[in-house]
């Protein structure tokens, strides 16, 4: 496994109807990085994850992932190392079953049956879910959903794991287990959340979006815990990071 | 709004029934497409003015239906929406066709009989296509037509437009829940807002259909459909097939109903 370095330089990019989501946002990601990226509703974060994943190309500045310039040209190379989570699972599940779901990422890789088994099985196992392989995705809850979304991206074994809200939909037990699953996970995690105690618990870094710049990137301890940029940002400190007022802890 | 609902579940039921799993379901799904082709072929070339003679055939669907767990009012149901189509099809024989024929010491006019014969020949060739999806799904279907080498942009386009069929039914149904909550109103839609209902639809269909296709490329998807193995097909395939081959080329033959009266009255014309 090489040791890609996932770098955004000076991000650009306006929708079709002319909002700018995004106005210049550079940082750079080391493998092996778990990275959050937090920010308020429409910061532009799904935004970013779709110019990460060459979904979207930029009006400005450029992506690369590992030694490839992402472009339309380049963009299947890149992709055989992403594995993408959406934010609404409804658009990543379109076969008929679960099970046929998480195999279509190992069956466009080429793999003979035999391997496409084993890792349907594995990543089911891996996320929980393998008393929902022969369920229909439409007639699965909200989280379930999620979760077998999240088996058809680890399916893949993808060396850079972008996730776009994984734990919303998520009841506590089901959210404890992603979290651990993606503790587990050795490899770059670049992850978007409005929950700030995952994000907490699993990402060494943030990177906070405002109106489509990039107001902060740091530790996420030192990021969280500072009250004026969070407000400003439209977010707030996590309950766990604030001080107790009755007992004089600092957090 | 209710009947949105349910005409998404129909086309869900589908799917739900394909999953089952019996005698019909374990088969090969190139073996049920076989079949249900042959039978198509064999009945459509029956003569034009059988009816009683395609009695036999009726026997494929429900013996189908029934070996597949498939409820014969899901197939009835849905052949009922689709017989519109089948009598305006048969229609024209009547206006065209003046002339007559005697069965059975009766006079009757040959267009309504060549009539009845569409009818019917339609129905059976429209369940039986129905009673294949609902015991081999889509998907099964279109690894069977791969491997009949159909080519793969038609097959790609079949199973995509089954898929993008379900998503527009479901954003239109969303977009009617939201409506009805909020107009007040008890029934329908005003006809001011039909436009900007529609409009909607159909805009964020795309955008679904959009993000579903992104969702495919981020997996490795580019253009070609790859099935997986499906079933190995066994020993019961090949018997499967013959089996009712043997019995659609008899029953095309030999006029068996007619036969059977003979036998059953003794009486030899
Ligand atoms: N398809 C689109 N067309 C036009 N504008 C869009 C489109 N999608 C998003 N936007 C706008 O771009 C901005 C950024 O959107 P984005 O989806 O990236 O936000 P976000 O940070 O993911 O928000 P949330 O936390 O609510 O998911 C928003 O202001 C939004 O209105
Ligand atoms: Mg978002």
């Amino acid at each position: 496994m090489s040791h890609h370095i996932t770098e955004a330089q000076d991000l650009c990019y306006s929708y079709p109807d002319g909002h700018q989501a995004l106005r210049g946002v550079s940082f750079r990601i080391h493998h092996g990085e778990s990275v959050g990226v937090i920010g308020g509703n429409g910061a532009g974060k799904s935004t970013l994850l779709m110019l990460l994943t060459g979904l979207l190309e930029p009006l400005r500045g450029q992506v690369a992932i590992g030694e490839i310039r992402l472009n339309s040209r380049t963009a299947k190379l890149v992709r055989q190392k992403l594995g993408m989570v959406f934010q609404n699972p409804d658009d990543q599940l379109f076969m008929a079953r679960v099970e046929e779901d998480v195999a279509f990422g190992p069956r466009n890789m080429k793999l003979d049956e035999a391997q496409v088994g084993e890792r349907v099985a594995l990543a089911l196992e891996k996320v929980g879910i393998v008393h929902l392989g022969d369920r229909a995705p439409y007639r699965l809850s909200a989280g379930e959903k999620r979760a077998a979304a999240i088996a058809s991206v680890l399916a893949m074994g993808p060396d850079i794991l972008i996730m776009d809200e994984p734990t919303s939909a998520l009841d506590p037990s089901s959210r404890r287990r992603l979290i651990n699953l993606l503790k587990g996970f050795e490899h770059t995690k670049i992850i978007t959340s409005h929950d700030l105690d995952m994000v907490l618990e699993l990402c060494q870094r943030v990177l906070v979006l405002k109106d489509g710049i990039l107001l902060c990137d740091g530790p996420t301890h030192q990021v969280l815990s500072d009250g004026n940029m969070m407000i400003e940002a439209g977010l707030e400190v996590p309950q766990s990071l604030r001080g107790c007022p009755s007992c004089g802890w600092k957090g | 709004m209710a009947s949105i609902f349910k005409t998404i579940d129909h086309i869900r039921y589908f799917d739900d029934l394909a999953r089952q799993d019996s005698f019909i379901h374990r088969l090969h799904p190139l073996t049920k497409l076989l079949s249900t082709t042959v039978y198509a072929l064999v009945l459509v070339s029956h003569d034009k003015y059988a009816t009683l003679a395609l009695l036999p055939f009726l026997f494929f669907p429900v013996l189908v239906a029934a070996a597949g767990r498939v409820p014969l009012s899901a197939i009835l149901k849905r052949l009922l929406y689709l017989e519109p189509m089948i009598i305006c099809l048969g229609l024209l024989n009547p206006l065209f066709d003046r002339e007559t024929t005697v069965i059975m010491g009766h006079t009757v006019s040959s267009g309504w009989l060549i009539f009845a014969s569409i009818v019917i020949k339609g129905s059976l060739a429209v369940s039986s296509a129905l009673l294949l999806m609902a015991t081999t799904g889509m998907e099964g279907i279109a690894l069977s037509l791969r491997m009949l080498r159909v080519p793969r942009i038609m097959v790609l386009q079949l199973l995509l437009t089954y898929r993008y069929l379900s998503t527009l039914l479901e954003e239109g149904a969303r977009i009617m829940q939201a409506y009805s909550f909020r107009s007040l109103s008890t029934v329908g839609v005003a006809a001011k807002a039909w436009g900007s209902l529609l409009g909607q639809v159909l805009l964020r269909t795309i955008d679904r259909a959009q993000r579903i296709y992104d969702a495919m490329c981020l997996r490795g998807f580019n253009g070609e459909y790859v099935p997986g193995k499906g079933r190995r097909a066994g020993i019961a395939d090949p018997i499967y097939l013959l089996a009712w081959g043997a019995f659609f080329v008899l029953s095309r033959v030999f006029n068996l109903p007619l036969y059977l009266g003979c036998l059953l009255t003794g009486g030899v014309r």
